[in-house]
C-alpha cells in the first residue's frame, strides 16, 4: 500500500514538473521570438529609443541589475565614451503605459584608443551590444519590480525631457495611398498642363511635392531666365521677348498654318493665322498665380492661302488634295481658370465674310458640277477638367467637354456661281488629353478628340534637352476618316497624318 | 506517511499550480508585446497582397518543415502526434491548403495559416493550427530558401488580393459620359456644410418606358438639371431630389439599317422637365428608398428648322412625337440577391401622342393628317414594370434590369433587359436591348421597329 502511495506521489510530481516545464518552454520559445523580431525586422517596428549617457541622469536603483542567461549583474559605465540606448514602445491599444523592450550600448573605442595611422573621429569605430535584451527586462518586470521601476523611471524621465528616435523603417507618410488620384483645387493642374503644351509661355509652378525635395542636394538648378522664348514646329511659330512681359500681363506672337475645330492637319487648312497672345493675371494685392483668376486670349487674324498643291509635296504631312477652303477673317480663342467655383472655360471663334469669296480649290463633283466649299465661320465652346493618377503628378489628365460648330458654303460654278449653306450643326466635342511628367519634366503627351464623327489622335514625345534651354519634340497626329456615317463631299475619304519636330527655346 | 504523502502532494500542486499560472500570464503578456511590436495596419487588411496556396507537392514540402521543427501550435500548445498524423491524411487528400498575407507597406509574410479547403470562405474560418502572425519566424521555421519561395510565389496558387479600392463619390467634378444619358456637373454648393446642391448639364437620348430607346429617337435632350442630397452621400442614388430642364434637338441613328417607310421625325421646339426623389418618407417615415419621378417633354411650338427630314423636294408623310408623360415609381434595396445586389422593383405609365403628318418642301408647310382626332385621341399609353439588381461600391458596379411593358389601347407589348457594368466605377456599357411581342402588323405603328438594341460605352470621372 506504501509503495503504491509512493508511487502515485511521484507520478504526480513528475506530471506536474512535466507541465511547468512546458510552460516555461513556451515562456523562451515566445522571449526568442520577440529577440528575433526586435533584431531582425528593421522595418515594420512600431518602436523608438531614446539614448542617454549614464554619467547625465540619476541611476537610482539601477546598480548590479540582475540578468538571465546566467549573465552577470549589469552596471552602467559613466565614462564618456558610453552611451545607452533605451528602445520601447509607446502606449498603444493594448498597453496603457511604455514597454522597455531593449537597452543598447554604444562603446566609442576610437576616442578611448591611440590610433596610429590618426583616424579621423567621422571614421571612429562604434560597438553596439545589448546589455539588457528583452527577457532580461522583462525578468526583472517579472522579478524585481523595484529594479524594473527604477528602469521605467528612468526611461519616462528621458522621454518627457528628450524628442525620442522613432525607429519604423517604412515611410508611411509618403507612402499615403488613396483609392483614387488628385485633382487640384487651385490653378495647378491648369499651369501644369499649359507649361508643358502651350507654344506660348508659361511661368512654371513648382509642385508641392518638389518644394520639399528643393532643399535637399543634388537637385537640378533653377533652369536659366532668358530674354526670348522660340516654340517652332513645321505648322506653327510662337515667339516672346522679355520686354513684353508687362506684370500683370505677357503677350507675344504667334503664326499658325491650321484650325482649330475643323478635321484638318496644317497645312491642309489652306489657310494662315497670325496674330498676338495675351496672358493675363488677375490677382488681388499680390500676384499668385494659383490662386488668381488667369485669362490666356489669342487674337489673330487669318488669311486663305492656297497650299492645295503644296500640301500633297510636303514630306510631313500624308493627305490627298484638299477639298475644303477655310475663309478669312478674325478668330478669338480664349480659356480661363475657374471662377464662382465654375468649372475652366474654353472659348474660341473664327468667323469672316461669307461673299466674295474666291475659293482655292474647286473640283468636279459626283454629279459632275464644278463646285467648291468653303467654312466662313468656325466656334467651340467647352469645359475642361483636370486630375492626376497620384500626388507626384507624374501622369496627368485633362478632358475638355463642349460643343463646337463650323458652317459649310457650296459654291456651285456650274449653275452660276450661287452659294448656298449646306452643312451647319452643332455636335459635341470631347478630347482626352494625357501627359506623362515625371518630376515635373515633360516627357510624353498624348491627346484623343472626337468631333463629328472623326477621331484625331496626337502623340508627343520628347527626343533631346540641352542646357535646360534647348529642347526638341517629335509630334504626330493622325485624324481618322468619318465613322458612322456618310463621307461629306468636302471631306477626305481617308485618314490623314502629319509628323513635325517642335524645338523650344527657354520653356 | 498518508499524512506525509497528502502534504507533499499539496506542496507541489500548489508551488507548481502558482508557478504555471504564473508563468501563464507571462506567456499571454508577452504575446500581447509580440502581437504589438509591429506598424498597426489592420485597416488596409483587405487591400494587402493574399493568396491562397494550393500546390499539393509544395503544402507537402512546407507542412514537413513544420513538423521537423515541431511548429505546430493550437492555442500557443504543441499539439499532439495523433492530431498531426490525423492531419496529414488531410494533407494526402490534398484538402488542406496554406492561406498566406502579405504586409501592407513591405512584402514580408504577415500571416500564414493551414487551412481546411471548406473554411476558406466562411467568415470566421478555422484554421488546422494556430497561424503564424511573424514572417521571421516563419523564416526560421522554413529556412530562408523556402521563405523566399512562398513570397515569390514560384508554384500554384489562387490570388484572392483586392486589385481596386472601393469607389466613393467626389463633389468637386463629375463627368458621367454615357452617349445615352450624359451628365456634366458644372457645380456645387452647400448650405449647411452637410447637404449638396449639385449643377449639371445633362442630355438624354430616347426613353425606354414610352419604347423609344436611345438611337431610336430622333431628338436629343439636351438641358441643365439640378440634384439635391440633403446628407452627402456615397451614394448617387440617395438623392433627396432632382429637377431637370431641357430642350430637343434633333439627332441622327447609328447602326439601325434601312429606316422605316414613315419615320419619326421632330417637328417642333420643345420643353423637357423632370421631377423625381425620394418624396415616400414625407408620408410616412418608414417608406424610405421610393424614386417617384415625373417626365415629360411638350413640343410648344412648330419648328420646321428643326426637322430632320434631309433633302426631299416631293411632299411626304412622316409620323412626329410631339410631347409624352411618363410617371414611375421605384422601390430600391427591396433585399439584398445573395451577393449579385439590392433588388428592386418599379412599375409606371407611360404616354407619348403621335402626330401623322404631311410636309410640302414647296409651300414650307405641315399638314396634320389626323386633324380629325382630338389631342387626346392622339395619345397611346404603356404600363411598364421595372424590375433588377442594382449594386454600388466595391470593384464592379451594375443595374441589370427587365422592363416589360403593354400597350393597351394597341394590344401590344415588349420586353427587354437594361444592363449597366461598370469597373471601378470609371469604365463600363450601357447596353439595352428590347423586343416586341403580340404585335398585329395592321396595327402596329409603321415608324416603329420590331426591336431595338442601343449601347454606348461609359466613362465616368469624379472627383
Amino acid at each position: 500500500m506504501k509503495k503504491t502511495v509512493v508511487i502515485a506521489d511521484l507520478f504526480v510530481i513528475i506530471v506536474f514538473c512535466f507541465v511547468s516545464t512546458i510552460a516555461q518552454t513556451n515562456l523562451k520559445n515566445t522571449y526568442s521570438k520577440i529577440e528575433k523580431k526586435l533584431a531582425e525586422d528593421k522595418n515594420y517596428l512600431d518602436i523608438s529609443s531614446i539614448m542617454f549617457q549614464a554619467n547625465s541622469v540619476k541611476l537610482e536603483g539601477l546598480q548590479n541589475i540582475p540578468r538571465t542567461n546566467e549573465k552577470p549583474p549589469f552596471n552602467f559605465n559613466t565614462a564618456e565614451t558610453n552611451s545607452y540606448e533605451v528602445v520601447f514602445m509607446k502606449e498603444n491599444s493594448e498597453f496603457d503605459s511604455t514597454i522597455i523592450l531593449q537597452v543598447r550600448e554604444t562603446v566609442d573605442k576610437s576616442a578611448s584608443t591611440g590610433d596610429f595611422f590618426g583616424t579621423s573621429p567621422s571614421e571612429s569605430s562604434k560597438e553596439v551590444n545589448v546589455v539588457l535584451t528583452f527577457q532580461d527586462i522583462e525578468e526583472l518586470y517579472f522579478t524585481y519590480p523595484d529594479t524594473y521601476a527604477a528602469l521605467f523611471t528612468l526611461t519616462e524621465f528621458l522621454i518627457h525631457n528628450n524628442e525620442p528616435l522613432k525607429l519604423l523603417g517604412i515611410k508611411v507618410d509618403d507612402q499615403v495611398n488613396k483609392s483614387k488620384g488628385i485633382s487640384s483645387k487651385n490653378n495647378q493642374d491648369f499651369l501644369n498642363y499649359q507649361t508643358v503644351n502651350s507654344n506660348h509661355h508659361y511661368p512654371k509652378v513648382v509642385l508641392q511635392t518638389q518644394k520639399k525635395l528643393r532643399r535637399s542636394r543634388g537637385q537640378t538648378a533653377e533652369a536659366e531666365v532668358v530674354d526670348y522664348k522660340i516654340d517652332a514646329s513645321f505648322g506653327n511659330v510662337s515667339f516672346f521677348y522679355k520686354d513684353l512681359d508687362l506684370g500683370y500681363s505677357t503677350i507675344s506672337g504667334e503664326v499658325d498654318m491650321g484650325a482649330k475645330v475643323l478635321n484638318l492637319h496644317p497645312w491642309q487648312a489652306m489657310s494662315l493665322t497670325a496674330g498676338i497672345r495675351s496672358l493675363v493675371t488677375i490677382s488681388a494685392a499680390a500676384q499668385n498665380l494659383l490662386e488668381d483668376f488667369i485669362i490666356d486670349a489669342r487674337l489673330m487674324g487669318r488669311i486663305k492661302l492656297n497650299t492645295s498643291s503644296l500640301v500633297t509635296s510636303l514630306p510631313f504631312v500624308f493627305v490627298t488634295t484638299p477639298k475644303l477652303n477655310v475663309g478669312s477673317g478674325l478668330i478669338l480663342d480664349v480659356s480661363a481658370t475657374r471662377a464662382y467655383g465654375m468649372p475652366f472655360i474654353n472659348f474660341y471663334l473664327a468667323t469672316g465674310a461669307t461673299k466674295a469669296f474666291t475659293p482655292s480649290v474647286k473640283f468636279i463633283d459626283k454629279k459632275g458640277e464644278n463646285v467648291a466649299y468653303f467654312t466662313p465661320q468656325q466656334w467651340e465652346t467647352s469645359m475642361s477638367f483636370y486630375w492626376n493618377t497620384s500626388e507626384e503628378m507624374t501622369l496627368r489628365f485633362r478632358i475638355d467637354i463642349g460643343v463646337a460648330n463650323y458652317n459649310i458654303q457650296k459654291i456651285n460654278y456650274s449653275t452660276g456661281g450661287g452659294m448656298n449653306q449646306v452643312f451647319n450643326k452643332i455636335q459635341p466635342a470631347t478630347t482626352l488629353y494625357l501627359n506623362f511628367a515625371p518630376k515635373n519634366n515633360d516627357f510624353f503627351g498624348s491627346s484623343f478628340r472626337l468631333f463629328d464623327n472623326q477621331l484625331t489622335v496626337k502623340f508627343w514625345l520628347k527626343l533631346l534637352e540641352f542646357s535646360s534651354l534647348h529642347s526638341f519634340r517629335f509630334e504626330t497626329s493622325y485624324i481618322s476618316a468619318p465613322f458612322m456615317r456618310a463621307v461629306k463631299e468636302w471631306e477626305a475619304e481617308e485618314g490623314a497624318s502629319y509628323f513635325s519636330i517642335r524645338y523650344r527655346y527657354g520653356f | 506517511m498518508k499524512k506525509f504523502s497528502l502534504l507533499l502532494l499539496s506542496l507541489v500542486f500548489f508551488q507548481n499550480g502558482f508557478s504555471q499560472e504564473t508563468d501563464s500570464l507571462n506567456v499571454a503578456s508577452l504575446k500581447k508585446i509580440y502581437n504589438s511590436l509591429e506598424y498597426n495596419t489592420i485597416a488596409f487588411n483587405d487591400l494587402k497582397e493574399q493568396w491562397i496556396i494550393n500546390d499539393p507537392v509544395f503544402i507537402r514540402e512546407i507542412f514537413n518543415r513544420f513538423v521537423v521543427r515541431n511548429a505546430f501550435r493550437i492555442n500557443d500548445k504543441k499539439v499532439s502526434r495523433e492530431y498531426v498524423e490525423k492531419t496529414t491524411e488531410d494533407i494526402y487528400s490534398g484538402n488542406i491548403l496554406i492561406e498566406v498575407r502579405q504586409r501592407y507597406y513591405d512584402d514580408e509574410i504577415e500571416f500564414f495559416a493551414f487551412i481546411p479547403e471548406g473554411e476558406i470562405n466562411q467568415p470566421n474560418p478555422k484554421y488546422s493550427f494556430d497561424p503564424v502572425i511573424d514572417g521571421f519566424y516563419l523564416r526560421e521555421v522554413l529556412n530562408e530558401k523556402i521563405y523566399e519561395k512562398v513570397r515569390v510565389r514560384d508554384y500554384y496558387y489562387d490570388n484572392l488580393t483586392k486589385t481596386e479600392y472601393d469607389v466613393k463619390t467626389g463633389y468637386y467634378f463629375n463627368l458621367y459620359l454615357d452617349l445615352l444619358e450624359p451628365e456634366v456637373m458644372y457645380w456645387s454648393t452647400t448650405s449647411n456644410s452637410r447637404n449638396k446642391y449639385l449643377l449639371s448639364f445633362f442630355g438624354k437620348w430616347g426613353d425606354d418606358h414610352i419604347m423609344q430607346p436611345g438611337w431610336y429617337a430622333n431628338e436629343y435632350i439636351v438641358g441643365s438639371k439640378m440634384t439635391y442630397y440633403s446628407n452627402i452621400s456615397n451614394n448617387p442614388q440617395n438623392y433627396t431630389y432632382s429637377v431637370s430642364l431641357g430642350t430637343n434637338m434633333p439627332a441622327s441613328k447609328p447602326f439601325i439599317g434601312t429606316p422605316p417607310a414613315k419615320p419619326l421625325y421632330v417637328s417642333g421646339k420643345s420643353l423637357y422637365v423632370k421631377i423625381s426623389g425620394d418624396v415616400m418618407k414625407y408620408i410616412d417615415e418608414s417608406l424610405t428608398d421610393f424614386d417617384l419621378s415625373i417626365e415629360s417633354k411638350y413640343t410648344f411650338v412648330d419648328n420646321l428648322k428643326t426637322l430632320d427630314y434631309g433633302k426631299k423636294s416631293a411632299k411626304f408623310d412622316f409620323y412626329s412625337n410631339k410631347t409624352y408623360f411618363v410617371l414611375e415609381l421605384k422601390k430600391r434595396n427591396l433585399f439584398d440577391l445573395f451577393d449579385f445586389g439590392q433588388f428592386e422593383l418599379g412599375g409606371g405609365i407611360g404616354s407619348p401622342d403621335i402626330h401623322h403628318l404631311q410636309y410640302d418642301p414647296a409651300a414650307a408647310k405641315i399638314t396634320d393628317l389626323d386633324g380629325k382626332k382630338t389631342l387626346f385621341d392622339k395619345f397611346t399609353h404603356f404600363a411598364f414594370i421595372d424590375f433588377g439588381v442594382s449594386r454600388t461600391g466595391g470593384l464592379i458596379q451594375h443595374n441589370l434590369n427587365t422592363l416589360i411593358g403593354y400597350n393597351v389601347q394597341d394590344g401590344f407589348g415588349y420586353f427587354g433587359v437594361k444592363m449597366k457594368v461598370m469597373l471601378s466605377d470609371t469604365f463600363g456599357m450601357d447596353i439595352r436591348y428590347f423586343n416586341t411581342y403580340g404585335v398585329d402588323k395592321k396595327k402596329y405603328a409603321p415608324w416603329r421597329y420590331d426591336s431595338f438594341l442601343v449601347f454606348s460605352p461609359i466613362l465616368k470621372i469624379n472627383y
